[in-house]
């Protein structure tokens, strides 16, 4: 069965919608871009669609080999379809709560998480190594339970223009049935934020009812600025640098390696693992903001005092 | 065709963002006006940062700031419309040299440019000594 490219289809009204949210940022103060960062955001999204053009056949190939391995064969139906999705969007949550926690996956994703800014832009600041890392893998249960490669690749394009729309500061919040199960701007704003509290949450693609179930769901507080970017933010615009920073970071604290202990660190660790607990983890300067906060409350009078 | 189409497209589309973006947004760059803009951000960065000696580039950009806590030091220096703070520790930096036009500091990160720092002699006397004996 031959079926549309989403994202395909989408492009242009990708670049509608940036235009319209340009605008609105501009004329109604709410959002904010920077011509050099949207330029690196775009031309990150441009250079993954070649690669992703030069290299889909990896993705083809790891199909065909692990096909003949299914367990069932589910066929074309509408009801595969929507729980082909379904499953394809856990799947997603899966990887992507990988890619924050082992260094060799964030090595890629950092590259759309490091913009300063939270835009329509950013959305489409996409990585150009993901072929490398053998994140396709997280795709294998879907091979394995028989979903045909066109619906698994039809499905997965549907999430990623469904991922398009909550890259903005534009949209406040959504009705509450909305928010409670679905991913919107306000819970993929926390996912982008490097505030302490937000650090590695939010991980859903679609349905943010991965995340309660899983235990890494966190509501936005509107009382508290949003940071967007990484913890140590990128002093650059040049989407080659954007795209090797990690890798080349990795390499070099590879080769001062002295132990296979260290190599694995360095590499299936959680980003900014050191040997010796000197570099800055999420889960370090989790812990560092809730004494910090511990102290804070501990130190602030009750009112009967 | 098809994809080459697409492609020259989906650059057609990349120049209009572009050109939308620096005719609605200009290309200002950031400046930093004053001490209690470094120490805010360094405060929303550095869970219990308290503000120590710092000092501000003339012509405001960038700054050096030292975390009274625990005498940490940080450099803040303007990268765009936004600012970027490093931890400036042995590993962090790389070099550091004194010029007529103030301090100028190499950082082992690739990705962070060489900065000048437009200080006055007795500023640039003073941090190119704190830095100096943490390099040694």
């Amino acid at each position: 069965m031959h079926l549309p490219n989403p994202v395909e289809l989408a492009t242009p009204f990708f670049v509608l919608f940036v235009v319209i949210e340009m605008l609105y940022a501009r004329f109604a103060l709410r959002g904010e871009y920077e011509a050099r960062d949207t330029a690196a955001s775009l031309f990150m999204g441009f250079g993954s669609t070649i690669i992703g053009a030069l290299f889909g056949f990896v993705f083809v190939a790891f199909a065909a080999w692990i096909w003949p391995y299914r367990f069932f064969d589910l066929g074309w139906s509408l009801p595969v379809f929507v729980v082909c999705f379904v499953l394809d969007d856990l799947s997603y949550y899966w990887w992507h709560r990988a890619s924050h926690r082992i260094r060799w996956l964030w090595a890629d994703h950092v590259q759309h998480h490091s913009s300063r800014y939270f835009n329509l832009s950013t959305a489409l600041r996409q990585p150009w190594t993901g072929t490398f890392t053998f994140g396709l893998l997280f795709k294998a249960p879907l091979f394995l339970l028989g979903f045909p490669l066109p619906m698994i690749v039809f499905v997965h394009g549907i999430n990623l223009v469904y991922q398009y729309w909550i890259h903005t500061e534009a949209i406040g919040t959504m009705p509450r049935w909305f928010e409670a199960v679905m991913n919107t701007p306000s819970h993929h704003r926390v996912h982008h934020a490097t505030n302490a509290r937000y650090l590695d949450s939010n991980y859903a693609g679609v349905f943010i009812v991965w995340d309660k179930m899983f235990g890494s769901f966190v509501a936005e507080d509107a009382n508290e600025p949003l940071r967007y970017s990484i913890v140590k933010n990128l002093a650059t615009f040049n989407p080659l640098k954007v795209a090797l920073h990690e890798w080349i970071g990795m390499v070099t604290d590879l080769s001062k390696s002295r132990s296979l202990k260290e190599i694995a660190g360095y590499v299936f660790g959680p980003p900014g693992w050191s040997p010796d607990g000197s570099r800055d983890t999420s889960d370090s300067i989790k812990a560092r903001w809730r004494a910090f906060r511990s102290a804070q409350t501990a130190r602030t009078p009750s009112p009967a005092e | 065709m098809g994809l080459l189409l697409y492609f020259i497209g989906s650059l057609a589309g990349v120049a209009l963002m572009i050109g939308l973006n620096v005719a609605l947004f200009g290309r200002k760059r950031a400046r930093l006006a004053s001490q209690a803009e470094a120490e805010a951000m360094l405060a929303a960065e550095v869970p219990g940062f308290r503000a120590g000696r710092f000092a501000l580039a003339a012509d405001g950009g960038g700054a050096l700031m030292e975390n009274a806590g625990d005498a940490t030091l940080y450099l803040i220096a303007p990268v765009g419309q936004k600012f970027v703070s490093r931890k400036l520790d042995r590993a962090a930096l790389k070099t550091i040299s004194r010029t007529s036009g103030g301090l100028t500091l190499q950082l082992a990160d690739f990705t962070f440019p060489q900065l000048t720092l437009k200080l006055d002699a007795a500023q640039s006397g003073d941090w190119e000594q704190r830095l100096d004996k943490m390099l040694r």
